[in-house]
């Protein structure tokens, strides 16, 4: 979205405070009074439709509106979390805001994100005639087929209306049913959609044919049963079924009273039986209803299953119908054997609610999905086999952003009780951190141990956390933990463990992380007026060989409670902040050096400056002071008017961002302490409270020439808002943002690795190795397949539309013969190719000894074509023949 | 006067009378206070009667007679009542019991007959016209478990303790010894003919034995698994078996298993565990699309025959509803063909209706829990201020201040006799009333007959009007001396009753008259009093039958315009009895269900979630 030029350089855009004259006399910042640096337009950074965006991370559906002015573009990396989600044997698809996106089930990669509707896609189902195919609906009113091998779009529809909901029938070839809504806004009614055969892409389908009124719009509210014979659709409390043949509804309405026990009888989701005429429905007392005989309104009879004390989230029958899997809130996976009350099985400790769970077509696996954004693959015999975790939604986040210093990724509270480590590159949970070890009762009205604070330090060694419960005003249980890296097991271990380290709530918590400090150090603030210092020290083993954590030295201030701590680069410098006044000490001595206080209100965020900053100290502050103190002549250098919500230091430069709030939205700054201007305004990066933000440090350092993105070369700011959503900004278009590795991870990875495949699929591996390596050789000299349009409509235009193949053969050879005069013209795209694949190639470098093997006796083999290869393969192969292959022949 | 209501006074004070009775309990028999108490309740003055220990015995056989509609029920002191599920669910019959005769198989065979076999090892045949026992006949097997009369009613079988199955000949009047069949290793604890009555299913401790009726030798031993959830039990007891015209046996045991076999090849096709406990009793309907199984627990469970798809043939069993009405276990059930019928240790009779086969949502289609017997257990001598306590195998006779038990009595009719000792009205099981004169000893007049047992009569002091109540509910006021149907009982006929009236539960037990008010009658049943003022106008469906709230503010004018001849109390439940002591005196006898229950075996605990 882009505002209309006029409004972007107006000084009035981005005022911050009042205009005229501020409180501080000295050193006060004209943050106000500066336009925005104007940018020229061909300095304005460009997606692929010349427009700009903010990118966003995480679990927001809706749409981000970029403010007026704005030049940075939203990409949104929606997570696995949707409302419906169905599998073949090696693939898992799930909804993801506006994409669909294809895991493979055995390494839990996304192979694809099928991306092409313009609103939130409300459903999936697999075409049931082409199982290579799958259909998705969206709120944008169309409906997609897609080629999800490949991930090809292969045909639109597009309806009109607003779709709720996708099902589809096996028997009726040509046509979908989808839930729409007409006139109220809660009355949703089940329409059959007929699909016309067209060849073109686009394709209008408007021929509706009305089924059945007065459903709910939640695709668990309905089901098919019987290979399309009728369908089941359930309301409050009633059950309505309506048989295609007959043409008629059977609708059957439980006791709805108010008294107590049938007030919970609403239903809650629905399966059909796949062979037999039987209905299973979910109630919200937890009850699960096993209907018969429905096609008689007199003779209709049903079985209660009882388990679950809450609410049914979903059902779904296995596929010869022998079992029936039923989840809820309790996170536990029921299978009901024969329908048996007393015959069932479960799988516990799933971690969070199950929303929905789906089975595989040939039935040897389930999948269920958790409110805690997170899908997990269940074998047939009830063993999970794999998880695929996006970020943890389910709980407050106390502990802020962190960034593990070891693997960049970012850690925040996760399950309740546990720290996640999550990676932004990959999009996936690296795992869990499980900090209080106790087993998680899922209760309402239950008062938990909440973990509050953690903090890294000694590049990623330490971890310190601090945990509390307190059930009433006086009874407050403190915990503080520290965590050391194990190499070996490549995961924190438990050191040591401080009961009631404070009297009172602990409010801050830092690590002394200067690089020449030898003797790690930690500092805990706390409401109860003290801040303690914290070193690692010989726990008087008898081998020398425990370390543990003892406190060093307490602090105090005139019995004011300490709200910050902050330790200096160098880690010289200790700055406590008690209340209104900020306090300097040694750290070698514990002294107390000096005082700051403003009078402006507490302390609410406090910093050093970094690298050529380092001499100044900033403190935000509650009445919306923001302050900049110079520490060689222990005076305000500067001082600004700004409601700082997250103030937050870039490791990498001297950077600081900082996000204000008002009623209007959020702002975000980011200045250098030395000068009072800020570098780069970004006004209302979101409408609601901006509650964390975080520098994360590049992996490859972007090249901004542009003065206002300059700040983001070297690290890249991530924000948290009130309602949860992970923002971040960036120059670059989603589209942008897919490489080519992820749709690299295809079917060979996928296969099934049984005792044959070690046997016989090895060696045949081999074998077949042998025959590339000697083929590649002459298939070097051919250009890419890609390159030639001919070839490239060949592959990418729908099979049934194709013309026939004798005519398409002689176009074909022709395209290939062609090639020859055009080599020169196209031999530096191939090296650039080249040079991409070389890339990706590297890191399977290790798994593929064998046939790295092959390579260099095939290369000596053909020592005449050798001359032909091109420049990067030459310097593979050199890079071959340096790897010492010589324990091959001890083998 | 009762148009004042039923609002208790504030001023009520214990009598002398109430008192000396307190005094009585304390010095006597240690009971906690409160058994008896006097109240002032509109203007009558109540013995509050709650000192009658009587425990009904539970339930032990039940047994449904499709043709007469009747369900005769055993209990385990051996009484056996009959219940007509005609009239209205009413005990029309009842055979006093004794401990020696203490039943563990009923039937029914062919011409209305009812047999029962106890653990003394005899086979009774019990006259329904005479109400007696009409013979009784030893099976020399030992003790018999089980009986089944084979579907054409003409033979009846018997499994005994020593393993044995004996076949008798059903005579006119007797029944006669016929033959063995192959004997078993261990008692017989259930039996079940094949509907073609060629075959039958025998079930035993760990096994199920199918013998060929014609050569009697056992074709099929069919083992049951002992195993039970994994744990391994000691012994499975096949508490019952039932044997469908397809040839499955169902069979349902002390594991909690209702299991289908395959009686031609012997082999099991379908296990359902139903519960943690014993399964005790299994009943099928006659057109064997339904059964029901009784568990420890307490829970019925009823299977249905369903179709696996609307448009196949094949179907199968699934458990559909269970019903938990008991608290104890369930040790008999039938099935009729609309309701479910189940008894057990808590001597509850339940009637639970099929509601997919009721025609009409009518009172029949409510669930019925039967406890006490339709009888008056009590009376009373109004003069003398006697209670007359009938308990199953003797009677407590209390006074005022003084106790006596005697020996055993029975009555069997309803009898009447005029306060002026001039008329006898009669009534017997089926026929009318039939009204005598004492003086000559001849017969008056007979009252035409209705359909319905006759469930209470009295006739008034004054008028000899005689007060009929059945068991439908209805209650007709005859005229002796007139020989015909009083005014009053024309016009409550024309015009019909309440219909909350008729929707009560319970027969009217006890009829009685006001000495000094002769436009009164008193009638009960078990959850309500009743005084009938005929001088006032009868309630329409529209009026409300039962009093909201006693009148104590509303004006004179309101009242009368709501008061009609119906005045109801439901203070005392459940009521077994309650009379007139004198004008201003009334007794009335409680008996508590939690009482009841206190005085049974423990219940099985099972786990209830949450707690």
């Amino acid at each position: 979205m882009r505002a209309p030029p006029g409004t972007r350089d107006g000084a009035g855009v981005c005022v911050l405070c009042e205009e005229g004259d501020t409180p501080q006399a000295r050193g006060t910042a004209p943050w106000g009074a500066r336009p925005l640096p104007r940018l020229s337009p061909a300095g304005r950074l460009r997606g692929p439709g010349g427009r700009a965006h903010v990118s966003r991370i995480g679990w927001a559906l809706g749409r981000l509106e970029d403010g007026p002015g704005v030049d940075v573009y939203a990409t949104a990396v929606a997570l696995p979390r949707g409302p419906s989600f169905f599998r073949t044997e090696s693939y898992i698809f799930c909804v993801s805001g506006d994409f669909v996106k294809v895991y493979s089930t055995a390494t839990e990669e996304c192979v694809h994100i099928l991306q092409g509707h313009r609103n939130l896609v409300t459903g999936i189902q697999l075409n049931p005639n082409n199982h290579l195919q799958l259909y998705s609906c969206s709120f944008d009113g169309t409906i997609k087929l897609w080629d999800y091998v490949d991930g090809i779009l292969i045909k639109t529809f597009i309806v009109g209306h607003k779709l709720h909901a996708l099902f589809t029938v096996a028997h009726a070839e040509d046509s979908v049913f989808v839930t729409i809504n007409k006139e109220k806004p809660d009355i949703f009614q089940l329409v059959s959609v007929k699909l016309p055969k067209s060849s073109s892409q686009e394709i209008e389908s408007k021929e509706l044919s009305f089924v059945l009124d007065y459903i709910n719009q939640s695709p668990k509210y309905i089901a098919f049963g019987n290979e399309g014979e009728y369908v089941a659709a359930v309301r409050d409390f009633s059950l309505s079924v309506y048989f295609f043949k007959k043409k008629t509804t059977s609708r059957f309405t439980l006791s709805s009273s108010r008294n107590k026990k049938h007030a919970k009888n609403n239903f809650t989701c629905v399966a059909c039986h796949p062979k037999e005429d039987c209905i299973a429905t979910g109630h919200k007392d937890g009850k699960i209803r096993l209907w018969r005989n429905f096609d008689d309104d007199k003779k209709y009879t049903y079985t209660c299953l009882h388990w679950h004390h809450d609410m049914v989230m979903d059902l779904a029958f296995s596929v010869t119908g022998t079992s029936l899997l039923s989840g809820g809130r309790e996170s536990v996976l029921v299978e009901w054997r024969d329908a048996a009350e007393k015959n069932k099985e479960f799988l516990p400790r799933l971690g969070a609610t199950i929303e929905h769970i789906s089975v595989s077509p040939a039935g040897d696996l389930f999948c269920t999905s958790h409110s805690d954004n997170k899908i997990i693959v269940i074998h047939r015999n009830l063993e999970a086999s794999a998880v695929i975790q996006g970020l943890v939604k389910d709980s407050n986040i106390f502990t802020g952003l962190m960034i593990d210093p070891r693997t960049k990724a970012l850690v925040l509270n996760g399950k309740p009780g546990h720290l996640q480590f999550y990676s932004l590159q990959s999009d996936k949970q690296l795992y869990n951190l499980d900090i209080v070890q106790q087993e998680y009762i899922n209760d309402y009205g239950l008062i938990q141990i909440e973990l509050t604070k953690a903090a890294f330090g000694c590049y990623g060694n330490w971890l310190a956390t601090v945990e509390q419960r307190q059930e009433k005003e006086t009874e407050l249980e403190l915990q503080m933990k520290l965590w050391m890296y194990n190499k070996k097991t490549q995961g924190f271990v438990l050191n040591t463990k401080v009961n009631m380290p404070h009297e009172d709530h602990i409010t801050a918590l830092c690590f002394c992380n200067a690089e020449k400090s030898e003797n790690p150090t930690l500092v805990t603030a706390s409401k109860d007026g003290h801040f303690k210092v914290w070193i690692l020290t010989d726990d008087s083993d008898i081998y020398k060989k425990a370390v543990g954590w003892t406190c060093d030295f307490v602090g105090s201030y005139h019995k004011y409670q300490a709200t910050n701590c902050c330790f200096s680069e160098d880690g010289s410098l200790l700055a406590v902040s008690f209340e209104e006044i900020v306090t300097i000490w040694d750290s070698e001595t514990w002294e107390l050096k000096c005082t700051f206080c403003q009078r402006a209100g507490k302390i609410r965020h406090l910093c050093f400056g970094r690298l050529t900053c380092s001499k100044y100290l900033l403190g935000a502050t509650e009445n919306g002071i923001l302050c900049c103190w110079n520490l060689l002549s222990c005076a305000l250098e500067w001082s600004a008017k700004l409601n700082v919500r997250v103030m937050e230091p870039d490791l990498n430069s001297e950077n600081i961002a900082a996000i204000s709030h008002s009623s209007m939205g959020s702002d975000l700054f980011v200045f250098k302490p030395s000068e009072p201007r800020p570098l780069y305004i970004q006004k209302n990066i979101s409408r609601e409270e901006v509650q964390w933000g975080v520098f994360v440090p590049r992996d490859v350092p972007e090249s901004f020439t542009s003065e206002s993105y300059r700040w983001l070369n070297r690290s890249q700011f991530y924000f948290l808002t009130k309602s949860q959503s992970l923002l971040t900004l960036s120059t670059k278009s989603p589209e942008e943002k897919l490489t080519p590795t992820s749709k690299q991870l295809l079917a060979e990875e996928s296969l099934p690795t049984t005792p044959f495949y070690f046997i016989l699929g090895k060696h045949r591996q081999q074998q077949d190795e042998k025959l590339n390596a000697a083929l590649e050789n002459e298939l070097v000299q051919l250009p890419l397949t890609e390159n030639i349009p001919a070839i490239n409509e060949l592959l990418h235009t729908p099979a049934h539309v194709l013309p026939s193949a004798s005519f398409l053969c002689s176009m074909f050879v022709n395209s290939l013969l062609l090639s020859k005069e055009s080599k020169s013209a196209e031999e530096i795209p191939d090296d650039v190719d080249m040079e991409e694949e070389k890339e990706s190639d590297d890191s399977d470098e290790e798994n593929d000894f064998t046939e790295k093997v092959q390579d260099t006796d095939n290369t000596d083999l053909g020592e005449d074509i050798i001359h032909q290869l091109s420049k990067s393969e030459e310097k593979e192969l050199r890079k071959f023949r340096k790897v010492d292959y010589s324990w091959i022949t001890a083998l | 006067m009762l148009a004042v209501g039923w609002g208790w006074l504030t001023d009520a004070r214990p009598s002398p009378v109430a008192s000396q009775l307190k005094s009585f309990w304390f010095c006597r028999r240690h009971q906690p206070h409160r058994r008896c108490r006097s109240l002032r309740m509109g203007e009558f003055k109540v013995h509050r009667v709650r000192f009658f220990n009587y425990v009904p015995s539970g339930i032990r056989c039940v047994a449904y007679n499709n043709q007469s509609n009747r369900l005769a029920v055993s209990r385990t002191d051996g009484t056996v009542e009959i219940y007509n599920l005609s009239a209205n669910y009413f005990q029309e019959k009842f055979f006093p019991g004794h401990e020696s005769r203490a039943t563990e198989a009923l039937c029914w065979a062919k011409g209305q007959r009812l047999f029962s076999a106890g653990l003394n090892g005899e086979i009774i045949e019990y006259d329904l016209q005479a109400l007696n026992i009409k013979y009784a006949m030893d099976a020399f097997g030992g003790p018999i478990w089980s009986m089944a009369a084979s579907p054409s009613g003409s033979q009846l079988l018997a499994g005994c303790e020593d393993g044995s199955v004996k076949l008798f000949q059903i005579t006119p009047d007797k029944i006669q010894f016929e033959r063995n069949f192959d004997r078993q290793k261990s008692r017989i604890l259930s039996l079940s003919w094949r509907p073609s009555g060629t075959h039958i299913a025998a079930g035993s401790i760990d096994y199920i034995s199918v013998f060929d009726v014609k050569s009697g030798s056992a074709i099929h031993k069919m083992l049951v698994d002992r195993q039970y959830m994994g744990v391994s039990k000691r012994k499975c007891i096949i508490w019952g078996v039932a044997f469908l015209s397809d040839g499955t046996v169902i069979s349902v045991d002390s594991a909690g298993k209702v299991q289908f076999w395959d009686s031609a090849t012997g082999t099991l096709v379908k296990n359902h565990l139903v519960a943690n406990a014993d399964v005790q009793s299994i009943a099928v309907s006659d057109q064997e699309d339904s059964f029901v199984v009784g568990t420890a627990e307490g829970t019925v469970f009823h299977f249905q025959l369903v179709s696996v798809t609307s448009n196949s043939s094949e179907k199968q069993w699934v458990r559909t509803k269970p019903f938990q009405h008991h608290t104890h276990d369930v040790r008999a059930v039938a099935h009729s063909p609309t309701a479910l019928i189940s008894g057990g240790t808590d001597t509850h009779l339940v009637i639970r209706p099929l509601m997919e086969k009721v025609e009409v949502k009518n009172y029949d289609a409510a669930l019925r829990k039967i406890t006490f017997p339709h009888r008056r257990l009590i009376s009373c001598s109004k003069k003398k201020q006697l209670l007359l306590f009938q308990f199953a195998h003797h009677l407590e006779l209390w006074q005022l201040g003084s106790t006596v038990a005697t020996g055993t009595v029975e009555s069997m009719c309803l009898l009447a006799v005029s306060p002026d000792g001039n008329w006898l009205a009669a009534s017997g099981t089926s026929a009318g009333v039939h009204v005598y004169n004492v003086k000559n000893l001849k017969l008056h007049c007979t009252v035409p007959a209705y359909n319905f047992p006759v469930t209470a009569l009295a006739i008034a002091p004054s008028t000899n009007n005689l007060v009929i109540a059945h068991s439908d509910q209805q209650v007709f006021e005859y005229s002796i001396p007139d020989k015909q149907y009083t005014e009053w009982s024309r016009t409550i006929q024309k015009q019909g009753f309440h219909h909350l009236w008729l929707q009560r539960d319970t027969p009217i037990t006890h009829i009685s008259f006001h000495l000094k008010r002769p436009m009164h009658i008193l009638l009960h049943d078990a959850y309500m009093f009743c005084i009938i003022d005929k001088s006032l106008p009868l309630p329409n469906d529209k009026t409300l039958l039962y009093n909201p709230l006693p009148p104590k503010n509303e004006s004179d004018v309101i009242r009368r315009r709501t008061a009609h001849a119906f005045k109801i109390s439901k203070i005392y439940k459940p009521l077994l009895f309650m009379d007139l002591l004198d004008e201003r005196t009334l007794v009335a006898v409680e008996r508590p269900l939690d009482d009841i229950i206190a005085q049974l075996p423990p219940p099985i605990k099972k786990k209830k979630f949450g707690t």
